[in-house]
């Protein structure tokens, strides 16, 4: 059996459209949306406000570099910078919600065992991958479209500019998430139930960043440990420039390549 | 006919323990095949191993021309909150032939028409199991495991799997595991027996309806030790085996060119003794055969 696109379109279309019937769509959905309406709705307009003054300003620059500062809240739409900001801090808990049972419930019940001898491994395990990402995608471009709609009600920048620097943070979040979920793919094909997952993800990811931090601690001449995880790239993420762009992207992707194939080498051997 | 499946060299091990161990086994288009043995002989390993969910540490599987497979697991392996009739039309889809009149066929043939579009979470296990034996045969694969398909049925339905399979035999190429043996002797024309991982025996079923060297009988009481010497001491008495659980229960194995004469001369001898026969039957069957494993 050769792999079939509509095959694994099937898969990715099926599951997607049952999702919020499982627990793979509202142990995510609802959380996102609990937490980014009020964000958006209450703080977006009353924080950008803020930040464009001497005070907000002031405060912000204990997290950001003055360069950051003036990208983020001077040169750009401060509505979608702040909306950017959280969504990169928030985003590695979202996929882990997103992402804990891509593969983990339907492995430990055995759904596999009757798609198994009608499609190829490789299929399963791409639609599982597909259809998280397409879940974090699809809830990160409402929010992102809800967030350039507050930062064009304001009109304080340009139309144009604000459609622009929407869609770049769109891509580079994609980007972000694409990496992520590879990452919780590797979790979930390793657990036999979204629990598990949910516990080794969260755990995992927490472990790792403090891992990286204590050994670049440690060897500071050597800070390669900090690229273990793709939040090592928020440098880059935070300067928004056209020209760092294909980098940041190339980059992304080669996380989300590595950490997916992990999973596909784990997925590819495992019983189902 | 041509070998649909070949089983070449196949071993499995967990750890120290050996699944399966040289396992060749050729399997023919239309063939109805049984696998049976103890628990943990291998059985549901060797099938999953066919149907690719398992790899094997050693040898192949190879499988003649663009064969689909269906594979009945052992326990039901739906999603508990989705209706059962949306998965199997995604079943079908996927399968790339969806026909609503094949899957409305197999429910009437199975008779779960009445519960087929309610969640796996909200069925008894035999209708989860009846469901599970249907997925098997959705798209017409060339060849169907079955995993015991009737554990857990009620007669009737269990008659109706069993007719399934029957309907089929021939076109359809089944390799059936079950503990059920008149099951498998009604069904299957072949029957492995695989004990501790290994193939021990390749059973021709038709070759047991020549084999009448065998008598069964059950007695009124325990005989005593008078008529067992009796029995064993006749000239075509070849062995003489008692029941551990009945002890009324006697098997004598025999060599005779006139096995009706014998038979006439063994009731007539228990009837002398003042025993009576309450059950007699002669032939050999798969217990038989199963006997060594125990």
């Amino acid at each position: 059996m050769s792999i079939s696109l509509r095959r694994t379109g099937r898969l990715l279309r099926f599951d997607l459209a049952n999702s919020l019937l499982r627990l793979k769509g509202l142990f995510f959905l609802l959380p996102f949306f609990l937490f980014w309406y009020p964000v958006l709705r209450f703080t977006g307009a009353r924080l950008a406000d803020w930040l464009q003054q001497p005070d907000g300003l002031l405060l912000a620059s204990g997290f950001y570099t003055r360069d950051e500062l003036q990208t983020l809240f001077v040169s750009h739409p401060p509505a979608l910078s702040i909306f950017y900001v959280a969504a990169l801090a928030t985003l590695p808990l979202f996929a882990v919600l997103a992402g804990l049972d891509q593969y983990s419930s339907d492995l430990g019940r055995g759904w596999y065992r009757l798609l198994a001898t009608r499609c190829r491994r490789a299929e399963i395990f791409a639609a599982g991958y597909l259809v998280a990402l397409c879940l974090l995608g699809g809830a990160l471009t409402v929010t992102t479209a809800a967030a350039t709609g507050i930062a064009l009600a304001r009109a304080d920048y340009a139309p144009m500019l604000v459609l622009g620097y929407a869609g770049q943070i769109w891509v580079i979040l994609m980007g972000y998430s694409a990496a992520l979920i590879g990452f919780m793919a590797m979790v979930s094909v390793s657990c036999r139930s979204p629990l598990a997952s949910l516990f080794l993800g969260l755990f995992g990811y927490l472990f790792v960043l403090l891992f990286a931090a204590v050994l670049n601690a440690a060897v500071p001449q050597a800070p390669v440990f900090h690229y273990l995880l793709p939040s090592a790239l928020k440098p880059l993420m935070l300067e928004l420039r056209a020209a760092v762009l294909p980098l940041l992207l190339a980059c992304l992707a080669a996380y989300a390549l590595v950490y997916a194939g992990t999973a596909w080498m784990l997925f590819r051997r495992a019983r189902l | 006919m041509a070998a649909l499946l070949r089983i070449q060299n196949l071993g499995l091990r967990y750890g120290s323990v050996t699944a399966l161990e040289d396992i060749n086994i050729e399997v023919d288009e239309g063939d109805c095949i049984g696998l049976v043995g103890k628990n943990g002989a291998g059985k549901t390993t060797l099938l999953s191993i066919v149907a690719g969910l398992l790899r094997p540490d050693t040898g192949a599987v190879t499988l003649a021309g663009p064969a689909r497979i269906g594979l009945q697991p052992q326990e039901q392996c739906f999603r508990q909150r989705l209706p059962v009739r949306r998965q199997l039309q995604h079943l079908q889809r996927l399968a790339g032939a969806f026909a609503a009149e094949e899957l409305d066929g197999y429910l009437a043939e199975l008779d779960a028409a009445g519960y087929v579009d309610k969640p796996v979470e909200q069925l008894s296990i035999g209708q989860a199991k009846r469901l599970n034996v249907l997925q098997a045969f959705l798209g017409t694969p060339r060849l169907i495991l079955l995993d015991e398909p009737t554990a857990g049925l009620d007669p009737i339905a269990a008659d109706s799997v069993r007719e399934m399979i029957l309907s089929r035999r021939g076109s359809v190429t089944f390799l059936i595991s079950s503990h059920n043996l008149y099951e498998l002797q009604d069904l299957c024309r072949r029957v492995l027996i695989l004990d501790r991982g290994k193939l021990v025996n390749d059973i021709h079923l038709d070759e047991h309806a020549g084999a009448d060297s065998i008598l069964r009988l059950q007695l009124d009481r325990e005989p005593d030790d008078e008529l067992l010497a009796q029995l064993a001491g006749l000239a075509e008495t070849t062995q003489l085996n008692r029941d551990r659980h009945d002890r009324r229960r006697l098997t004598l194995m025999f060599a005779s060119d006139a096995p009706d004469r014998l038979q006439l001369a063994v009731q007539s001898l228990i009837n002398d003794r003042g025993y009576s026969i309450l059950q007699l039957n002669r032939g050999r069957t798969l217990s038989d055969d199963l006997a060594g494993l125990k």
